[in-house]
């Protein structure tokens, strides 16, 4: 339709143009690059910037000049400023306008198969443009999405099941309960299997992200997650688009960590407690037994004035040096440096009539506060090739290289036995570095131990120079695809992409390393009557090697229908695609190790040897392992939609995927995923021509996306081992899966409303969605007399709900001179089991852990709290529960009577939902001049955490405390003043578990944070006739908390845990 | 039209490419290499043969403390009211054995015979139907009646899988289309398995003797249980005498050597339930009272334990751990047992002189003479409980004796209460698991 038009308007302006003569005014138009739409109200001034004339609402404009060829200037709002040159002797004269992009609507929607104008989706799809992501200034593309896109939560708590999730993101909240928890990630139109990390932020033009079945499910079985479609930056076919440069750098600092985010007690309190246990028998397990193992310094002070080694006064000055040190401080100071990146890009597109091509280079360099140094170089070309008006050859090479390399130790590795001290001593008076035993315990090394061994001692301030762990990841990224236009409203088009990722890393420990000394060592056989020593781990370095590869291949052909007739269009595709993802790996370690001159030495992987100094039963590990998996699909895909006076759409599409996952059962059954979905554009009704009213569409679509586990094999799994007593060769079927597993089928209903008022002062749109994850996988019951090896099989039998809604809404406050634009972002999500088959427990008391795991309790949220009713302490400092609707410190019984009887039992209470109902942000801008400044407040309500607290078997175990513990019961009187029982030894079983469980600790988790301001500074300028754009911009992220539910004013997201630092950018863009 | 014709070249190889294997460390079990290599995992095929018909028998009792010492169910089974239990059981155990039996016959449909393999073939197969034939003869002894060719029509039996899918619903057989199945499976295995084998783990075809033998007793066909232990006799005869050191040792905390000469094919009873555990069993004192002074198993299958009962130690397994496979000692009891009741008493006697003349003090030793038919059956039945207990045979001896005119009954005597099983009670068909009968809706036996 659209292209009609131009056509018409063409030929029309190539009467008029050459109905003029002589020195009459003589017409040109302008255009816009992109939609090919005319411009009204462009400026033209002449070089000098002398005012000329404005185009009319048609594009056009009329100059009349003394001579000719004359310079122009065009501008206009939303185009780059342009200076062409105007000759009479080129007629027609157009001008294209590039577009500055930042209004989503004018965005193209990009699937990965398809390109659509934002009137041909119904579909809920949300499109995040360069501007949007240039708001934050992370080195990963994900990360530049975090707070400023509907529907998208990125989570603060750790990854649980790192097999079945990678990313850390949901869209719209969870769709499975066994599932794969990741999105589907799409780069330039393929699935990306890489590490994202790799993908250079600065070489993006936009994220597409695909939110409902109807968007989705063009995707198939992989989609039911979402899907984030990345689009790279690349050339434009115009008539003359000189090559455009821009340039990027970056640098960003972080805060050093602040360990005093960590509690720990005092040296005294914490050597007090110590001493207390070791003379309460706590460590006679180890001084008295297992004597080898290590203990922590006061501990070992303790123990070597017990055993008459040192004098009381040796004793009490060891002490009194202990309490002297500051653990925390030492540390930070040996070890931190302050976090720093920079990142340098350069991008070079340009294009022609015939060709364009893209050429963008990336460096990322980054050290972490512990010196873990990161480099990575990012290479993309683009080009495209027209070589005649129907062919049109694509080229696109993208390669990463990424360097990592390890640094010091981390603070939470520096324990002794698992225990964490606060009086960690690194150097001593006269600045000799402290050795550490860690695991092991001097005493006992220096006895029985050293006389033919390595020493034993551990170096935190040297050893990790001889220790490395270096990694090096290799992309390569190619696609290539062949467009040929077989009608006037049809294309073929072929394509294919190949991914290789290799990563290779390689643990070196030197000879001189702790870790090399210690396997030494562990191996050693030194005979007791001769001396001799025996090397079962030879002497030297040891060096790991893991190698790991992930390679694929997407073969795709698929036809592109685009045909108007009147006020009919439709524009579809259908389409076919084999798909190939090989993992490779293999990993081996070499003994004896030495670089220079190189060699290794052979070791025993078959004898058990027993160890030193634990006697256990070992062999040296590191024998050469192999792993392959290759997952197979084959696709068939169709998607359509027809547009009538562009107001009213309807589009469809169907997939089909099988895969070398499902059995031949699965394979073979026609069981497509599909959508359907309409849209009516309500502002174009002549009946509803509201002048206010630019925009107001109505959408609605239902479909069908799938979830896999590209572990799950139709297959039974047989293991290899060897028959009992006979030894012979045999295969155990340790694991069956039901022939008839499939993927799993998220269904999603969604309502949407894209509005926009007052020539686009209000504008924003409403998605509502009902979310039914069915078919999930699931452990279930099943008659085993078919396999008596176990009573459960993951069968597809869960099922979950999840709804919501995803709101934006942009609001220009103040358009003038001074631009105040406030952005805001508001998402609801809640979810719940539906259906599922819990073999031992299905009540609330599930929900008495973090509420990080996903428990599925049918009717309840999948991620949960409860808590135990609480009761207060009793007048022995011990907490008290509900038993039989009586106080009790009865844990156990407590903990029964909940399992059973759930919140029947009044024991327990549940909460609610772990995760957060309801979240978004609120994004500011304001524009004056040249400068713009933006700051994004976030928000997350709606849900509960547990507060960490004092349990004493940690505080006893590993040194763990919190803050409560000055709170502590510590006499009599005391239970009507606090709720931190008080400090025991021995403990009552359960006591501490079910303070921490209990219901006190469950606070509100509603919280709001600065999530980042980022100021700067736009300069266009003039060069040697060209326009130069350029950037100077400014960021500062995490700037915390401003605003908490709970009274104490703790960080539900990061309790008592390291927040994230504080980060500061500074960058410069240039653009010409 | 280019679409059409990718579209056609495409999918008939569409099975080919998504045929490969996932992952390349997963064995797909489809060649007769890997097929014997399932059958060759000894603790899934050779050790699963049911023992909670011992748990249910008459040869051990508990004493109060260790009866307190055992879970609910554990309990419930000793006195036969084991009506609700669920995952893990004997049942299962013997079903996935089953499971594996089916897996190899379902692959080896996929496989072609050529001359080239056909012994390999052959012997993979039989031995596949061996394996399933023995776990349902071992589960038909323990979950149903026993065999009453007047009820055997009617009388529940047990699932009979007949492939390895896994999504095929269970259904109860009758008790005679279960015999009429582990028949089958028998006398097809019989013509496929070769004579000797590699390992008696491995079943030969006087292993296949011995269960035929076995299977015929328990249904009352006593010709052809003759007929097949005399079959297994023929190629092996050959006894332990327990006056020598050989392969035998009373000496040791486990007398009996493994693989001894008498077994001709070796398998064990389950070891999960801890009633009939080393821990807890205790020889029926009356059954221990049986035993002359000059019988040397009396020294050989029992331990004085301080509390001045015996626990059992005479298994062929030389350990803990229950002997249930096929030995020539039960083929001459078999044999003796069938020729008597064919009314070939003397041939019964000479079968059971020569057993006991390996199990007694050759000094003292005296063959016994009868002459009454009738007597020597009773002597060879008596014989048969003392010479082959912990062997899984005792709750079918028990059912098919009384079926044939015996009056065993069992009685357990706890502090608090006695329990007695009577013959003929329905109890003799031990319950099914709940779960399973839940989740596949067979009926469970009654009570």
């Amino acid at each position: 339709m659209k292209a009609l038009m131009c056509v018409l308007l063409f030929f029309t302006t190539l009467l008029t143009v050459s109905g003029q003569t002589g020195k009459a005014p003589l017409q040109g138009r302008i255009l816009s690059a992109g939609t090919q739409h005319p411009v009204e109200g462009a400026r033209i001034d002449d070089i000098n910037g002398l005012h000329i004339t404005v185009t009319d609402n048609k594009g056009y404009f009329n100059i009349a000049a003394r001579e000719y060829p004359v310079s122009l200037k065009i501008s206009s709002m939303g185009h780059r400023d342009t200076v062409v040159v105007f000759d009479p002797t080129q007629q027609p004269f157009t001008v294209y306008l590039q577009e500055i992009i930042n209004q989503l609507q004018e965005v193209n929607i990009q699937t990965g198969y398809q390109t659509l104008k934002p009137n041909e989706v119904t579909g809920a799809v949300e499109v995040v443009s360069k501007e949007t992501l240039n708001q934050q200034t992370g080195t990963n593309i994900l990360q530049r999405l975090n707070n400023v896109t509907a529907g998208i939560r990125f989570d603060n708590q750790p990854i649980v099941s790192p097999d079945r999730q990678k990313l850390n993101v949901s869209v719209r909240g969870l769709s499975t309960i066994n599932g794969n928890l990741d999105p589907l990630v799409v780069l330039d139109g393929f699935i990306y299997e890489g590490d994202i990390n790799n993908i250079d932020p600065n070489s993006i033009e936009s994220v597409t992200i695909l939110k409902d079945a109807a968007a989705s499910s063009i995707w198939g079985a992989r989609a039911g997650n979402g899907v984030i479609v990345i689009t790279s930056k690349k050339g434009a076919f115009s008539v003359d688009s000189p090559t455009s440069v821009s340039f990027n750098s970056t640098m960003i600092w972080r805060n050093k960590p602040d360990l005093h985010q960590i509690y720990q007690l005092d040296n005294a309190d914490f050597i007090k407690t110590e001493e207390m246990l070791y003379h309460n028998g706590y460590y006679d397990w180890i001084v008295k037994g297992l004597d080898y193992m290590a203990v922590t310094p006061a501990i070992d002070i303790f123990d070597r004035r017990c055993l008459g080694l040192i004098t009381a006064s040796d004793s009490a000055a060891a002490i009194q040096n202990l309490l002297l040190q500051d653990g925390r401080a030492a540390y930070a100071d040996n070890f931190y440096t302050t976090p720093f990146s920079n990142q340098y890009s350069l991008n070079l597109t340009g294009g022609a009539q015939r060709n364009t091509y893209g050429l963008s280079v990336g460096y990322t360099g980054a050290r972490n506060e512990n010196s873990v140094r990161d480099r990575k170089i990012n290479l993309q070309l683009t080009n495209s090739y027209r070589p005649t008006d129907k062919l049109q050859i694509d080229l696109n090479v993208l390669y990463t290289r990424a360097d990592n390399e390890s640094g010091t130790p981390a603070y939470e590795s520096l324990s002794f036995n698992g225990k964490r001290v606060p009086y960690l001593q690194f150097t001593d008076q006269i600045g000799g570095e402290i050795p550490f035993f860690m695991d092991y315990r001097q005493l006992v090394l220096e006895d029985r131990y050293a006389s033919g061994f390595q020493g034993w001692a551990y170096y935190p301030l040297s050893d990790y120079r001889n220790a490395k762990i270096n990694a090096v990841r290799n992309e390569l990224y190619a696609t290539v695809a062949v467009r040929y236009k077989l009608l006037r409203m049809l294309d073929l088009n072929t394509s294919v992409q190949y991914q290789q990722q290799t990563v290779d890393q390689i643990n070196l420990y030197q000879q001189d390393s702790h870790y090399a000394r210690r396997y030494i060592n562990q191996f050693t056989e030194v005979d007791p009557n001769t001396g001799a020593v025996k090397y079962n781990v030879p002497v030297g370095g040891i060096k790991d090697q893991d190698n790991a590869r992930v390679s694929s291949y997407t073969a795709r052909s698929q036809l592109n229908l685009n045909e108007t007739r009147g006020d009919h269009r439709i524009v579809g595709i259908v389409g076919a695609e084999i798909r190939q993802i090989l993992t490779e790996g293999n990993s081996f370690t070499a003994y004896g190790y030495n670089d220079d001159p190189l060699r290794t030495a052979p070791v025993d992987h078959v004898k058990t040897f027993r160890i030193n100094p634990t006697n256990q039963a070992r062999t040296i590990t590191g024998h050469p392992l192999y792993s392959r998996r290759i997952n197979r699909f084959v696709s068939l895909y169709g998607n359509g939609s027809y547009i009538f006076k562009n107001r009213y759409a309807l589009s469809g599409s169907i997939r089909r995927d099988g895969g070398n996952i499902f059995g031949a059962a699965t394979n073979d059954k026609w069981s497509p995923l599909w959508s359907i979905g309409g849209s009516w554009d309500a502002a174009n009704e002549e009946f509803l021509k509201w002048e206010f009213m630019d925009r107001l569409k109505f959408r609605t679509t239902f479909g069908y996306s799938g979830n896999v586990d590209l572990r799950k094999t139709p297959d039974p799994v047989a293991s290899i081992t060897t028959g009992t007593y006979t030894l012979f060769p045999a295969l155990t079927i340790g694991t069956i899966n039901d022939p008839e597993l499939r993927w799993e089928k998220i269904s999603t209903l969604n309502f949407g409303l894209d509005f926009s008022v007052f020539n686009g002062r209000i504008s924003g749109s409403f998605d509502h969605y009902i979310k039914d994850g069915r078919d999930l996988y699931g452990l279930t019951a099943f008659d085993y007399t078919a396999w008596g090896r176990q009573s459960t099989v993951t069968k597809n039998v869960g099922r979950m709900e999840g709804r919501g809604w995803d709101i934006t809404l942009n609001v220009k406050n103040i358009d003038r001179v001074f631009k105040w634009d406030t952005r805001y972002i508001l998402n609801l999500n809640r979810n719940k089991t539906v259906e599922y088959y819990n073999t031992v427990n299905s009540g609330v008391s599930s929900f008495l852990s973090n509420g990080n795991t996903i428990t599925p309790i049918v009717g309840m949220p999948l991620n949960a709290l409860a808590g135990f009713r609480w009761l207060g302490l009793n007048e022995e400092g011990d907490p008290m529960g509900m038993l039989d609707g009586a106080p009790s410190t009865n844990y156990i019984g407590i903990n029964t009577q909940s399992l059973y009887e759930g919140e029947d039992s009044g024991s327990i209470v549940f909460y609610g939902s772990a995760k957060p109902q309801i979240f978004g942000s609120m994004i500011n801008s304001f524009g004056w001049k040249d400068f713009s400044f933006t700051f994004n407040v976030s928000f997350r309500g709606n849900y509960y955490f547990r507060k960490p607290v004092t349990s004493y078997t940690s505080l006893f175990s590993n040194g763990t405390v919190y803050p409560d513990f000055e709170e502590r019961w510590q006499a009599p009187g005391d239970e009507n003043s606090t709720d931190v029982p008080g400090m025991q030894y021995p403990l009552k079983s359960n006591r501490d578990s079910f303070y921490g469980q209990a219901e006190i600790n469950i606070h509100r988790a509603d919280h709001l944070r600065l999530e980042y301001i980022t100021a700067s500074w736009h300069k266009g300028l003039m060069l040697g006739g060209k326009q130069i754009n350029s950037r100077l911009y400014g960021n500062v992220a995490n700037l915390g908390l401003l605003w908490t539910a709970n009274k104490k004013g703790i960080d539900p997201e990061f309790a008592y845990r390291l927040t994230p630092p504080t980060t500061f950018s500074l960058g410069i863009q240039i653009d010409y | 039209m280019l679409m059409c014709v990718l579209l056609c070249t495409l999918l008939p190889s569409c099975e080919k490419y998504l045929n490969v294997k996932s992952d390349a460390r997963l064995v797909r079990p489809d060649d007769l290499e890997s097929l014997q290599q399932i059958l060759d995992a000894s603790q899934n095929m050779n050790f699963n043969i049911c023992a909670y018909g011992e748990v249910a028998a008459d040869d051990y009792f508990l004493k109060q403390a260790s009866f307190n010492s055992l879970a609910d169910e554990q309990k419930r089974a000793y006195v036969w009211e084991n009506y609700v239990y669920n995952f893990n059981n004997d049942w299962a155990r013997a079903y996935y054995t089953v499971f594996n039996a089916n897996t190899v016959l379902d692959r080896l449909g996929q496989i072609e015979r050529t001359p080239a393999n056909s012994a390999t073939f052959d012997a993979i197969k039989g031995a596949a139907l061996y394996f399933r034939a023995l776990q349902y003869l071992s589960l038909v002894w323990t979950y149903a009646r026993a065999y009453n060719s007047g009820t055997a029509e009617e009388d529940l039996g047990i699932v009979l899988r007949t492939s390895a899918n896994f999504n095929d619903p269970s259904s109860r057989s009758s008790v005679a289309a279960s015999y009429t199945a582990i028949l089958a499976d028998l006398k097809a295995a019989e013509d496929l398995v070769p004579a000797s084998t590699a390992h008696v783990m491995r079943p030969s075809k006087s292993a296949v003797y011995g269960s035929l033998a076995r299977t015929y007793l328990s249904m009352a066909r006593y010709d052809s249980a003759y007929y097949y232990s005399n079959a297994l006799l023929q190629v092996n005869d050959q006894l332990l005498d327990f006056n020598e050191n050989d392969d035998m040792n009373s000496a040791v905390t486990y007398p009996f050597s493994r693989f001894n000469r008498e077994t001709v094919f070796y398998a064990e009873l389950t070891t999960a339930n801890p009633q009939i555990g080393e821990s807890n069993l205790r020889i029926d004192t009356n059954l221990y009272g049986s035993y002359s002074d000059d019988d040397l198993r009396k020294v050989a299958y029992f331990r004085l334990n301080t509390d001045g009962y015996r626990s059992y130690r005479g298994s062929y397994s030389s350990a803990n751990r229950m002997f249930g496979g096929i030995a020539t000692n039960e083929m001459y009891l078999i044999r003796a047992e069938c020729a008597a009741r064919m009314g070939k008493a003397a041939e019964a006697l000479k079968d059971l002189n020569i057993l006991l003349k390996h199990r007694f003090r050759h000094d003292t030793f005296q063959p016994l003479v009868v002459d009454n038919d009738q007597e020597v059956l009773t002597l060879i039945l008596q014989e048969r409980r003392k010479e082959l207990i912990f062997r899984g045979l005792r709750w079918m001896d028990i059912k098919r004796l009384n079926e044939t005119g015996s009056s065993i009954r069992i009685e357990r005597k706890l502090e608090d209460r006695e329990y007695t099983l009577m013959p003929g009670d329905n109890r003799f068909a031990l319950p099914i698991p709940d779960d399973v009968i839940k989740l596949s809706g067979m009926p469970q036996n009654p009570i």
